[in-house]
């Protein structure tokens, strides 16, 4: 145990002083679902840690066609008072209600996969990331945040304060595929987001979690069903081509190869419920 | 027995569930002590070596660390992590604090501190330096030549091999018209209980040292503290208040409860230490993970002529239970299916550097019963049987052998699937795999059991019971058997209220300090009914006679004429007084003191039970989702038919995930846990569960247990895995002949087998 100080700033002001004055020394931590374990059990040992619950970023808002989320919403409010129905699917396929009620939107950027089950909702959802550092404010594509594994385009003195999305036009499908049916990390989840105007595929958006290093965009299985009918043999297609796309790993709960298999299996029956429900409309 | 009874064979709830469920129920780590320290261990990263050196310079210079030990500051004494049951077998080779690491978590120091901050502080300041040595991790590999010597023994093997035989396998082979060999692997579950281990030791002024622990074995627990920390037995007190499950884990004594207790010694301060999940994962104990290659003859008629086995357990670093479940294991495939009696079997135990695998519910059978009941399956299509029909015709019944030699009393076993198949309708609804079609296939799979209640003839079981009378009309029994959650002190006053004739709820069961109640050797093998039931029934038989006599006297007639029945003396049905006013003082003088004890050295009674579990896989992702679980139990008498169907219910529920979700998976290069904690390592929780059918048969009552009753705690753990592996074949063709059956190997088998991927 390392911990030496904790700090809960009243403001977003006062956490940017905290973040300047000790950088990349001052562990920053919103519901602290994933940082404190790791705390607990040695893994990180920070000597300074920031909290950010009383910083006020936890503000739900809609305005002109866009959701704006502050970044320590918590999962449960995300759950129960969030407009868009894709993002109230995937908090509650994330984790049990205990770990909701703490964990944040904006710590499920941070979540190392098979965590992220919101992350990838949003990356289907367009969404853009707002990172606010002692230079002021910087909008990111969420598309763009992520780097690699665990690394991001963030600055030591920036923090990730808002995620701002379109309202979704079109139809959206999210299905979280994992061992059991609640309470469980994912072999794959599947976040899909399509417009379809006479009868053809105007926009896709194909993302995906736990089968690489973060939520994943399928660009060439979007661009395989944009222009497509939506049919039996588009999304086969496009399914297979994003098992191409991805890069998945093993670990307790599968393997890589059995994630990779599992990708084209889930992204189908994420498209099929779009194209039933096109059907059906 | 024709009277009709009051208390038993009616549904109970727990007479402590209002304690528990309110929270208010005090568990191990929940008692405190002025002025207490905390107590941590310092563990090995390593599978296995040597210690060559610890520093504690820097840990004893940090400010509130009272005390730290290293192996060369405590007791060498070796000794058994299992101290229950005490068979020649067990091998006493585990040390306090160990200067070889044998596991990755074995523990090489200890640290007490002012709090538990500074105590894991401490940790990171002890230096250690180790001499790395060579590691194996399964069986194929300690076996090797030239493989590393964890305990010096031939092979790594833990003890001789076992052997059990009867009859002539070659002949009974050269009978048979068909032969299958083959292999079957089971997982390596982790027990899982919701209660951490933890204890609190203290020593007080006349240097007795009294430890609240969790443990299904607080006798056990005092002998050998006594043993290694050189105190007589009544220097020794052992306390356990409520237990919050133990699965057979905590039959056994871990590093803690010793360094605890030294760390008391040596800081003259009470000590407590309560394990992390995470070290419960890594430094307490899993199931074996087992290997048996099983051969069988069967001749066209169905007729199983020979059997042969070599069963071979994985111990993990100590021997802890290795020798007792794999001589279960090996004994118990010589019954629950006929063969002619011929039969060859072998059992090894042996060392690896894997976390130490332990007693664990079901006790070295699961597997066995696993590999013998998917095997049964594969010999009915063989020979083109019915897999019921071909379980019907080979099922032990009334005069086969037993495990323990005995002859069997009744055809429980055949009832058991007789009842089952009606409740399934089986013969209209089973079909062979080859007509299952389509995405999702649906399958029907029998799984079977047997089990004894008490470990008899392997252990001398005993146990005591004293009954003690109040002169209000309310009783106190006293019992050293620990209820580690199962319902076993509700059973337990249920059977003193039936035999006293009084109501429920003037029994008190006073149970778990071992300077108080007499002596039990524990709470393992599905025997606490069994074995201590019977000691109290005779202790309350006893107290009831005298009750008896008293009222003859007072009211001058024959003791014989009466009766007891809710509290009341009656002759010929007329109440004449009440139990109160026949034991209250009279006249300033005190009430003449009631008590009764008995003793009970108990034999062996077998239970019985048939799974039929119904599946339904999903060919697209190899998921197998159990839909539904009929479950027969054949038990002798259901005292609390309410704590049965729990305890069945239990048992199904943590086999549906030692068969599909739970494995401790190690790292196949430095042998640590992956998923020691609960994120990644999945139990099933509710919406995971089937519908569940249980169905209690009373067909078999033992003539020597309360009233008939018999053991059901570990068994309806030991039919789910093969009724699940076998539905799964009648789902989808693809015979798992090992568990867990993960989506991932399902999917890889359905591949092979010519399923093409679809998206
Ligand atoms: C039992 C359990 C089950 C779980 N199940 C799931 C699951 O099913 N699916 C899933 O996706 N996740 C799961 N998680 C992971 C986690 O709970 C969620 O991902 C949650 O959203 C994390 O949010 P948090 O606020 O608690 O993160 P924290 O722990 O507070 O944050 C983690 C790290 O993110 C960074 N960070 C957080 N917020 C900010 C910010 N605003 N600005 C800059 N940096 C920031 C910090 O570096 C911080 O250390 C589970 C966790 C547990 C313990």
């Amino acid at each position: 145990m390392s911990v030496q100080n904790y700090y809960l700033p009243e403001s977003l002001g006062e956490a940017l002083e905290l973040l300047a004055r000790y950088g990349p020394d001052l562990l920053v931590i919103a519901g602290g679902t994933v940082a404190m374990p790791l705390i607990n059990e040695g893994v990180s040992t920070p000597v300074q840690v920031m909290g950010l619950r009383r910083t006020g970023l936890d503000e739900m808002a809609r305005s002109n066609g866009n959701v704006k989320i502050g970044a320590t919403t918590t999962l449960t409010r995300l759950l129960e008072e969030s407009p868009v129905p894709l993002l109230r699917t995937a908090a509650r396929n994330t984790a049990a209600w205990t770990i909701r009620n703490m964990g944040t939107v904006g710590g499920n950027l941070f979540s190392p996969p098979p965590a992220g089950d919101v992350a990838v909702a949003l990356l289907a959802l367009d969404a853009e990331v707002t990172l606010t550092g002692s230079g002021g404010e910087r909008v990111v594509p969420l598309a763009r945040f992520w780097t690699g594994f665990m690394t991001n385009v963030m600055q030591a003195d920036e923090l990730v304060t808002a995620i701002t999305l379109p309202v979704p036009t079109g139809k959206t499908a999210y299905i979280k595929y994992g061992r059991k049916q609640a309470h469980t990390p994912a072999v794959v989840t599947v976040a899909a987001h399509l417009v379809v105007e006479g009868g053809r595929v105007q926009q896709a958006r194909l993302a995906l979690g736990a089968v690489g290093p973060h939520p994943l965009r399928c660009p060439q299985a979007e661009a395989v069903l944009t222009g497509s009918e939506l049919s039996e043999d588009a999304i086969t297609e496009a399914a297979q081509t994003a098992a191409g796309e991805c890069d998945p790993f093993t670990d307790a709960i599968a393997s890589e190869w059995y994630r990779r298999k599992m990708v084209p299996v889930y992204v189908a029956r994420a498209l099929r419920q779009i194209a039933q429900e096109e059907a059906a409309s | 027995m024709s009277r009709g009874f009051s208390t038993i064979g009616v549904g109970h709830p727990r007479i402590d569930a209002i304690e528990k469920v309110t929270g208010k129920a005090r568990y191990a780590a929940d008692f405190s002590l002025p002025g207490m320290l905390y107590g941590k261990i310092k563990r090995s990263p390593h599978a296995h070596a040597r210690v060559l050196s610890i520093d504690a310079e820097k840990a004893l210079a940090l400010e509130g660390v009272k005390a730290v030990l290293t192996p060369w500051d405590v007791p060498r004494v070796l000794h058994t992590g299992a101290p229950a049951p005490r068979l020649g077998s067990l091998r006493a080779d585990q040390l306090v604090l160990t200067d070889v690491a044998r596991f990755v978590g074995d523990g090489v120091a200890a640290v007490a501190a002012t709090t538990e901050e500074i105590a894991e502080a401490a940790l990171d300041l002890i230096e250690v330096q180790y001499e790395i040595l060579p590691a194996v991790f399964t069986v194929e590999e300690a076996r090797r030549p030239g493989a590393p010597l964890i305990h010096g023994t031939e092979g790594n093997l833990v003890m001789p091999p076992i052997i059990v035989q009867a009859g002539d396998v070659e002949a009974g082979f050269a009978e048979a018209d068909l032969v299958l060999e083959a292999t079957y692997h089971t997982g390596r579950p982790s027990h899982c209980y919701m209660e951490p281990n933890a204890c609190l030791c203290y020593f007080d002024e006349s240097g007795t040292l009294t430890i609240w622990a969790s443990t299904q074995c607080a006798f056990m627990v005092r002998g050998i503290l006594s043993e290694v920390l050189g105190l007589p037995l009544h220097k020794v007190r052992v306390v356990v208040k409520h237990m919050g499950g133990g699965f057979g884990a905590k039959q056994d004594l871990y590093q803690h409860e010793f360094v605890c207790a030294l760390l008391a010694r040596r800081t003259g301060r009470p000590v407590k230490m309560v394990y992390s999940r995470k070290e419960v994962f890594m430094a307490t104990k899993t199931r074996h993970p087992v290997s048996i290659t099983l051969k069988q003859g069967v001749k066209r008629d169905g007729t199983i002529t020979a059997r042969q086995a070599l069963y071979v357990s994985n111990t993990g670093g100590y021997a802890s239970h290795g020798p007792g479940i794999t001589a279960v294991g090996t004994i118990d495939m010589t019954s629950l299916y006929r063969c002619n009696e011929n039969w060859r079997l072998e059992g090894r135990s042996v060392y690896t550097n894997a976390p130490i695998a332990g007693a664990f519910r079901g006790y070295g059978a699961v597997q066995s019963f696993f590999a013998l009941d998917v095997q049964m399956d594969e010999l009915a299509e063989m020979v083109g049987m019915n897999p019921l029909d071909f379980r019907l015709k080979n099922a032990v019944g009334e005069g086969d052998p037993s495990p323990s030699g005995h002859r069997l009393r009744a055809d429980a076993l055949a009832a058991c699937l007789r009842r089952g198949a009606e409740e399934v309708r089986w013969h209209e609804r089973w079909q062979p795999p080859e007509v299952k079609t389509g995405r999702v296939r649906w399958g029907l799979g029998i799984g079977t059991e047997m089990h004894s209640s008490g470990a008899y003839p392997d252990i001398k079981e005993q146990s005591n019971a004293i009954l003690k009378m109040n002169e209000d009309g309310t009783v106190q029994l006293l019992t050293g058997a620990a209820d580690l959650g199962t319902g076993a002190h509700t059973v337990l006053a249920q059977i003193a209220a039936e035999e006293l004739g009084m109501p429920l709820a003037n029994i008190r069961v006073v149970s778990g300090d071992t300077d108080m109640v007499p002596f039990d050797i524990g709470a393992y093998a599905s025997r606490t009914t069994y074995v201590a039931g019977s000691a109290v029934q005779r202790a309350a038989a006893e107290l009831r006679q005298r009750l008896l006599a008293l009222a003859g006297e007072k009211l001058g007639c024959e003791a014989t004429t009466l009766e007891i029945r809710d509290g009341e003396i009656r002759r010929q049905g007329q109440v004449l007084l009440s139990v109160a006013e026949l034991v209250r003082g009279e006249g300033g003088r005190p009430a003449v003191a009631l008590m009764a004890q008995a003793t009970y050295e108990a034999k062996v009674a077998y239970s019985f039970a048939a799974h039929f579990a119904e599946v339904e896989v999903d060919t697209e992702t190899g998921m197998v989702r159990v839909t539904k679980v009929v479950a027969v139990h054949e038990i002798g008498k259901a005292i609390n038919p309410l704590g049965v169907e729990g305890q069945i219910e239990g048992g199904i529920q943590q086999g549906i995930g030692h068969s599909l979700t739970e494995d401790l998976v190690l790292d196949p290069e430095t042998g640590a846990p992956l998923n020691a904690g609960f994120v990644d390592y999945k139990m099933p929780l509710a919406p995971d569960m089937p519908e569940i059918r249980v169905i209690i048969l009373e067909e078999a009552p033992d003539p020597d247990s309360p009233f008939g009753a018999k053991g059901v705690g570990e068994d309806p753990i030991m039919a789910i895995g093969p009724a699940i592996a076998n539905a799964v074949y009648n789902a989808t063709g693809v015979r798992f002949r090992e568990l867990p059956i993960t989506p991932d190997k399902l999917l890889a088998r359905l591949r092979e087998q010519g399923e093409t991927d679809t998206a």
